[in-house]
């Protein structure tokens, strides 16, 4: 309609106004990193060098201790090995030297190449009887610092890409409500108006560029509002004063010609045009799916320190039942909740869902026991189901159905930002403030996501009161008899999902700890992941949809994702753990679209007679089972063989998983790819 | 200037600013906060250590505690070489101190906790926050496997306070510099950036402004709201006819 709105234009701007905004966040975080670098160089260095003159003076007085017993200095015996056994104590010294009175190293340890310019030497006279015999040359080793400042820069790093993602987040939702919604509300009652249709004002929510349009558009409807009522009660006035039906039929004639071609208002409001965005839901689903998140790398460790034993159940057991509690919980309250959801609209259901969702994470920040524990994990997964639904639902419900699949694509956007960034900040501050603080800064957070829905989407939004279709039992049955249907569920999404569950939820962090990782590195390994997910899903989506060989990349996706967990066997280590959440999270990132766009294709009957939200419905409730035996699986393969032979299991599979289904493919070669118009997200 | 859209755009990205750069300044300083304790901590264990080597060194040698030459000495030398010590101290397996940097303490027995504690945690160093210091403390272990005793190194926290507080200040400033600086930069990018369409939407205001002068229907010519122009001047128009119409039937009658 008009030039603004038009896309081209909008998306130019948009892309004006990221770019302006991207490249000054990471200038200043980088400009904020490099002092703060450079103040801890300058603050910490002393620091070493006072740790250096301690070993030094003792060095110094052990070897003047030998030499006021008659010891010559060039005949001192095992000294290198005890300045070997001084070194390894103490990682922040890169070398010590013993010089004689002619400055000749007789005695050395640590590094070969203390000449180096990264280090910073300290010398210390050796006395004997007072007499100077030697020196002691002790060097501070840099790159131990610099470890220990590299640690602040990949905090810094990280908090740079979260707080890149809440600014994106951010600016959507102020651009979505305050730019995007009113234009395009002026938009379309601009083009009703164009067609005569003069019935609507526009709300004024603000008094900025776009509040005082509408008001000016506000006057002009209003006018000519109020001008066509004149003329109507002009009208009735004259047909009043008349006897003559003819004449009474002339004024109704000339009124109706008028509403024939225009529309007014039929009372003296105007009815106010409000358009639904689904950018609504977007922040407050990233707040609130973040919150979840940031527990990730430290749950399990958390678990393991409320753990007491219990009789007849392994720790690892013990471990896995509040991760599992958490999926049940979502597995049981998703098709409950479904069924209600519609009653109370998105809008309620969210707040009714971040209400155990907060009790949740605060009495998770109390917990005194395993089993408390499982209780507040139980309610945060109850929110978490209800909260999701609610934002699903309300997506669904107010879009079309030609771009229902990209509204769910940013709702997924949102679900896969908040996985890049939660688990990387929620190590970081389980590491700074402890794992029961994170766990109350997640509850603060659910806060933060139902106040900003309340601002975001107002209780008088306008929201349809028909909803989905929902899943019924006897959906499963029909679903269920279509082989390919069940090969998909069997060999591809339950496995992938015990392994997500029980690998990466569970497994990888206390394997991770086990290796000597912080929370801090946990949480960034598993981000991992969420950034394969995060920037690959969409373009597997598009090559697979592109390609039409939905059911080559699922096979050949989680083959990569089982495979990439084998290595683990070859050595236990932190680098092998994290290729294995590499190709995890790209084998995944390729699987995840192509197969909901498998799902229709491998039961076209099912899909016929029940529709495919209900088939979705009915696969997403399958996939879940898979999420509540991940932990007791992966507890079950520790207690057999360690972590490392999890780890493995958990690849092998996936693997055999992705084999067996290329194999059911291939056995069934007459089911080629019937391609489904907009169905990946 | 606040109250607009770009106000709103503004004070949005200037929060995430100040939320990035604040969280990132308060991230480096717990990082520094335990950095520095590691160090210092590790400065103080080394010590430690060495005067227990010395001690074992002895004790092997089956010399009783109280009867070790020059360790006096030696408590005394590390304790004047850093001024952040407080206190060493060499006690027996009663808790009794029998060497102490402040002689006035030889004799006294040592807390009971900081005692239960040396000998329950035999193989590493331990360690106790004090109100006005931490105490780290290894156990001296005979040959025979039994605990001897102990030595002690107190020290002060009020230097690493001091430097922590000095750090806080320069990373305060950091953040302030930092914030400011780009705040200023990103206001007027943003303002630059928000012009255009800002314009365009005022630009659209004008135009539909100008239906609404009185006395008519000056039409503006915005191609932009084409559409809009010729249905409200046909509306205006259908009006204006329709009530000739009516005024020339009332009129006839």
């Amino acid at each position: 309609m008009t030039q603004f709105s038009d896309s081209e234009s909008t998306k130019g701007f948009v892309t004006k106004l990221f770019v302006l905004v991207t490249a000054l966040l990471v200038l200043a975080a980088g400009t904020a990193a490099f002092l703060i670098v450079h103040v801890f160089d300058r603050d910490l260095s002393p620091e070493l060098d006072k740790k250096a003159a301690a070993i030094g003076r003792s060095v110094a007085r052990q070897v003047a201790f030998a030499a006021e017993h008659g010891i010559p200095f060039e005949k001192l015996y095992g000294v290198e090995a005890f300045l070997d056994q001084v070194m390894r104590g103490n990682a922040d010294i890169a070398s010590i030297e013993l010089a004689d009175a002619a400055g000749r190293v007789r005695y050395a340890a640590g590094r070969k190449d203390t000449a180096a310019v990264d280090t910073d030497l300290l010398e210390l006279p050796i006395d004997a009887d007072g007499t100077n015999i030697g020196t002691v040359r002790v060097r501070i080793s840099q790159a131990y610092l610099e470890r220990e400042l590299s640690g602040i820069l990949y905090d810094v790093l990280i908090v740079l890409l979260v707080a890149l993602l809440i600014a994106m987040e951010l600016l959507l939702v102020v651009m979505a409500v305050s730019l995007f919604k009113p234009i395009e509300g002026i938009s379309v009652v601009l083009e009703r108006a164009s067609y005569g249709d003069f019935r609507f004002r526009l709300p004024v929510d603000s008094h900025d560029e776009i509040g005082r349009l509408a008001e000016v558009y506000n006057s002009l409807a209003r006018r000519l509002n109020e001008m066509f009522r004149q003329l109507v009660d002009d009208a009735e006035e004259v047909r009043l004063g008349q006897i003559d039906a003819s004449i009474v039929r002339q004024v109704e004639g000339v009124v109706s010609r008028l509403t024939e071609r225009f529309n007014f208002a039929q009372g003296k409001l105007l009815e106010t045009f409000r358009p639904v965005s689904a950018h609504a839901v977007r922040a407050p689903l990233f707040v609130f799916i973040f919150a979840e998140e940031m527990s990730r790398p430290f749950l399990p460790i958390y678990i393991r320190e409320l753990y007491t034993p219990i009789a007849g159940m392994s720790m690892q057991t013990a471990i896995g039942l509040p991760i599992a509690a958490f999926m049940l919980t979502i597995a049981v309250v998703t098709p409950i909740v479904g069924a209600v959801a519609d009653r109370y609209g998105p809008r309620t259901m969210f707040l009714i869902g971040a209400v155990p969702s907060i009790i949740g994470y605060v009495g998770s920040a109390f917990a005194g026991g395993l089993f408390d524990l499982i209780g507040w994990r139980v309610l945060s997964g109850a929110g978490y189901a209800i909260v999701y639904l609610a934002c699903q639902g309300y997506i669904a419900q107010n879009s079309l159905p030609e771009s229902r699949a990209q509204g769910m694509a940013m709702f997924m956007g949102a679900v896969f930002a908040a996985g890049v960034c939660g688990p990387a900040l929620g190590g970081i501050l389980a590491d700074q403030i402890g794992m029961r603080s994170t766990f109350v800064v997640s509850g603060g957070l659910c806060v933060a996501a139902a106040l900003a829905l309340i601002w975001l989407l107002p209780a008088d939004a306008i929201e349809p009161e028909e909803g989905l279709r929902r899943v019924k039992l006897s959906d499963f049955r029909v679903v269920l008899t279509s082989p390919g249907f069940s090969a998909l569920v069997v060999f591809i999404a339950i496995p992938n999902k015990v392994a997500l569950t029980g690998f990466l939820f569970f497994l990888a962090p206390l394997f991770l700890d086990q290796l000597g990782n912080t929370s801090s590195e946990t949480g960034r390994v598993m981000m991992i992941y969420g950034a394969c997910t995060a920037l690959l899903t969409p373009l597997a989506a598009r090559f697979a949809d592109s390609v039409r060989g939905h059911r080559h990349i699922v096979t050949v996706g989680c083959g990569l994702a089982g495979l990439g967990l084998l290595p683990i066997l070859l050595q236990p280590s932190t680098a092998l753990l994290v290729v294995g959440v590499l190709f995890f999270g790209i084998g995944h990132a390729m699987s995840i679209a192509p197969q909901l766009a498998l799902v229709p294709e491998s039961c076209p009957q099912a899909c016929a007679e029940l529709g495919h939200t209900t088939v979705l419905g009915v696969f997403r409730i399958l996939e879940r089972l898979g999420s509540v035996i991940g932990p007791f699986v992966a507890s079950l393969l520790i207690g057999i063989g360690g972590p490392v032979v999890a780890t493995a299991g958990m690849g092998a599979l996936v693997l055999a998983g992705a084999i067996l289904f290329g194999l059911y493919h291939l056995a069934r070669p007459g089911s080629r790819a019937v391609v489904l118009e907009g169905r990946s997200p | 200037m606040f109250s607009g859209l770009t106000g709103r755009i503004i004070i949005t990205v200037v929060a995430v600013l100040l939320c990035a750069v604040g969280l990132t300044s308060l991230l480096g300083y717990n990082k520094y906060k335990l950095a520095l304790a590691n160090i210092v901590e590790g400065r103080f264990r080394f010590v430690l250590g060495d005067i227990k080597n010395t001690l074992d060194v002895s004790v092997n040698l089956g010399v009783a505690l109280a009867d070790l030459r020059n360790l006096q000495e030696l408590l005394d030398r590390e304790k004047t070489a850093d001024d952040q010590i407080q206190l060493i101290e060499v006690f027996d397996a009663d808790g009794t101190v029998v060497f102490s940097t402040d002689r006035s303490n030889v004799g006294q027995v040592l807390p009971e906790d900081w005692v239960q504690l040396a000998f329950l945690t035999t193989t590493e160093a331990w360690k106790l926050h004090e109100e006005d210091g931490h105490v780290i403390g290894l156990t001296l272990i005979s040959s025979f496997g039994a605990p001897l005793g102990g030595v002690i190194v107190s020290y002060s926290h009020a230097a690493i306070d001091q430097k922590l507080a000095q750090i806080g200040l320069d990373l305060g400033q950091i953040t302030v510099g930092v914030i400011a600086g780009y705040g200023i930069v990103l206001v007027f990018g943003l303002i630059i950036v928000l012009g255009r369409p800002r314009r365009q939407l005022e630009s659209m205001r004008q135009s539909i402004g100008q239906f609404l002068v009185p006395g008519g229907v000056a039409v503006p010519s915005v191609t932009d709201i084409d559409h809009l122009k010729v249905s409200v001047k046909a509306a205006v128009g259908a009006i204006d006819e329709a009530n000739c119409k009516i005024q020339e039937i009332d009129g006839s009658t």
